[in-house]
């Protein structure tokens, strides 16, 4: 972000997460995008992400790949049934998983789950009382748990079987079909995004990745024919089996995925579908002042004791 | 022209030439270490940017905000960061004095009996080096998981009964990492200083009857104490920076190090000014324990000369 203030760097075609959107607009890094060169937009990707919240009428970004944040197990480490738990995410505290567990080393997921686990859904829009009760709730797991924090969790000590219960996001736990050792058993993977398995009971984020053109781009019209090529059911679904994640593709569900083989059926709630984005679980963007409180927290949750 | 007049021209151009010849490390001590050393200083002391979250740097002493450094030296002295740092000494500590049990008997061995294989052995010595650090401690979590070859061994020649779990949280699996990674940066500096002791001296101990013990203790160890302290300082700096041996080997809350806390906050948004302020904090921390340590070596070395 700071370089491309800056201006020395520059490129045609920008990849922001959403909730980061409204930095780039403000900063004016970003152009508005032409239509007229998108028709894969309106043609394939689900309304929701056609004019979505973060970005009336689609002005300045096109939706590039879709996830959930929920937990990835293994069903040989863990012989619990995570997805039917009243409040999955308090499998973390079950000593029964002490040595094996992993949440992701990234503030606002970890301390998220902290406060799920209380049963503070709308994380968003935390109050600093809820951040000290995820703060206190994190900082039972290193004793209780010997919890490790990881970025790699999810796709590669899970099917490599260093950990048997992480924090994933659901691009890495399709990701971790790729990263199963050799002679491992891939269908002992699971995945759950607790909104969806509790009927709403329990938070759990959800959020998309974008694509836009920079402001100083040299060759826009090129930078929109690339992501309207992006936008392709056909790359899309290519890209997919290459990256794990997933687009938001009109003919892309949870059904049609499995019957492709792209998914095993084992793990087709890793799946995103179209209204899941319905449930209030988007990451927003956090105001400096807040912002600066996560950290304060996450801070003290890594200094431990 | 008359030649006084020649030799004061001479000795008032030296007198210019001598210290010109540190202009240019000069130039790279401002350039590359008193301007960032400021900027951090800025960022510390500056507020988070209200609508990009990143640093809005103080470049003006009169506008500096403390508030940032002051929450940090509350938790140093109140709260849990206290423990961090000493955690943190503890582990730059054992790590060192591990380092030097091990570098200083190869240090040693090269500079002294390594003969015609001198060179090789150097060459061996600074070979992981070409190897990304990354790598290197990325192995080491396949080494040390549960079912990896660190267990493996050891069960076979029966030192463990059961598979030891190495990467959850253990102090001793963060110190081993910080010795692998660092011993070859102590190895270098000592096998210079004890290849620069002169033979005759050694051999002068042994012929008024010194044991080699003796000769040892009385003659090669005070005469490498310049290289010790060189390499105990070379290992020791970046050690308390480090912040990745300890997430990739350990991963615990129980384990992290300052740097650790650091890397967090300056990479998540509106950190940027609370992960200046505790590098300044660590900054203050090391340049305090160092200067005793030097003071207290220098002190006495200066004793046993006299």
């Amino acid at each position: 972000m700071q370089k491309l203030r800056t201006g020395k760097i520059s490129f045609d075609v920008f990849f922001p997460t959403q909730d980061d959107l409204p930095k780039y607009v403000a900063g004016k890094l970003l152009q508005p995008l032409n239509h007229y060169y998108l028709p894969n937009l309106q043609k394939n990707i689900w309304p929701t992400l056609v004019d979505p919240f973060y970005d009336r009428h689609s002005r300045y970004t096109a939706p590039y790949v879709t996830y959930s944040t929920g937990i990835g197990w293994r069903t040989d480490m863990v012989s619990t049934d995570v997805a039917s738990l009243e409040n999955p995410w308090e499998v973390f505290w079950d000593t029964e998983y002490r040595g094996v567990t992993g949440l992701y080393d990234e503030y606002r997921d970890a301390l998220s789950v902290g406060m799920y686990r209380s049963g503070i859904k709308s994380v968003n829009n935390a109050m600093p009382s809820d951040l000290e009760r995820a703060r206190d709730n994190l900082l039972e797991l290193p004793d209780l748990m010997e919890i490790r924090y990881t970025i790699d969790g999810a796709y590669s000590r899970l099917p490599e079987g260093n950990l048997g219960l992480v924090q994933a996001w659901s691009g890495d736990t399709l990701l971790a079909l790729q990263y199963v050792p050799e002679g491992g058993d891939p269908s002992v993977l699971r995945y759950v995004w607790p909104p969806k398995a509790t009927q709403d009971n329990v938070g759990g984020a959800i959020s998309n990745d974008c694509m836009a053109v920079l402001a100083n781009a040299e060759r826009p019209v090129l930078a929109h024919a690339f992501i309207n090529y992006v936008l392709e059911t056909k790359v899309g679904f290519e890209n997919m089996s290459w990256l794990g994640y997933q687009p938001p593709q009109r003919s892309l569900d949870p059904t049609s995925m499995v019957d492709s083989g792209l998914v095993p059926e084992t793990l087709a709630p890793a799946v995103v579908a179209q209204e899941d984005f319905e449930m209030g679980q988007i990451t927003t963007q956090l105001t400096t002042e807040e912002d600066s409180r996560w950290i304060e927290t996450w801070s003290r949750v890594q200094q431990g004791g | 022209m008359s030649r006084p007049a020649a030799e004061r021209r001479a000795v008032g151009e030296r007198r210019w030439l001598w210290p010109s010849l540190a202009l240019p490390g000069v130039l790279w001590l401002v350039l590359l270490f008193l301007t960032p050393l400021y900027a951090v200083l800025a960022v510390a002391m500056g507020t988070p940017d209200p609508i990009f979250g990143g640093a809005l740097p103080a470049w003006n002493p009169l506008a500096w905000d403390p508030g940032e450094l002051g929450t940090i030296l509350d938790e140093l002295f109140t709260g849990q960061l206290g423990f961090v740092f000493l955690r943190t000494l503890v582990y730059v500590a054992v790590a060192t004095f591990l380092s030097l049990l091990i570098g200083y008997p190869v240090a040693y061995y090269v500079a002294r009996h390594a003969g015609r294989f001198r060179v090789l052995l150097l060459m061996l010595i600074i070979a992981p080096f070409w190897i990304n650090y990354l790598m290197r401690m990325l192995a080491w979590v396949n080494l040390l998981s549960t079912d990896g070859y660190v267990n493996q061994v050891l069960l076979f020649v029966g030192l463990l009964d059961e598979p030891r779990e190495w990467l959850v949280g253990k102090h001793e699996t963060v110190i081993l990492g910080l010795v692998y990674g660092y011993v070859p940066f102590l190895i270098l500096p000592l096998f210079a200083a004890l290849d620069r002791i002169d033979q005759r001296v050694i051999e002068a101990a042994r012929d008024l009857g010194a044991s080699p013990a003796r000769a040892f203790f009385a003659v090669t160890l005070p005469l490498s104490s310049q290289g010790i302290l060189a390499g105990c300082v070379i290992v020791m700096l970046p050690m308390f920076g480090d912040y990745y041996t300890a997430t990739l080997l350990s991963g615990s809350p129980r384990t992290n190090m300052v740097g650790k806390l650091i890397e967090q906050d300056i990479l998540s948004g509106a950190g940027s000014g609370r992960g200046a302020a505790l590098t300044v904090v660590l900054m203050v921390f090391v340049g305090i324990l160092m200067t005793y340590y030097l003071y207290s070596v220098a002190r006495a070395s200066r004793e046993a000369r006299s």
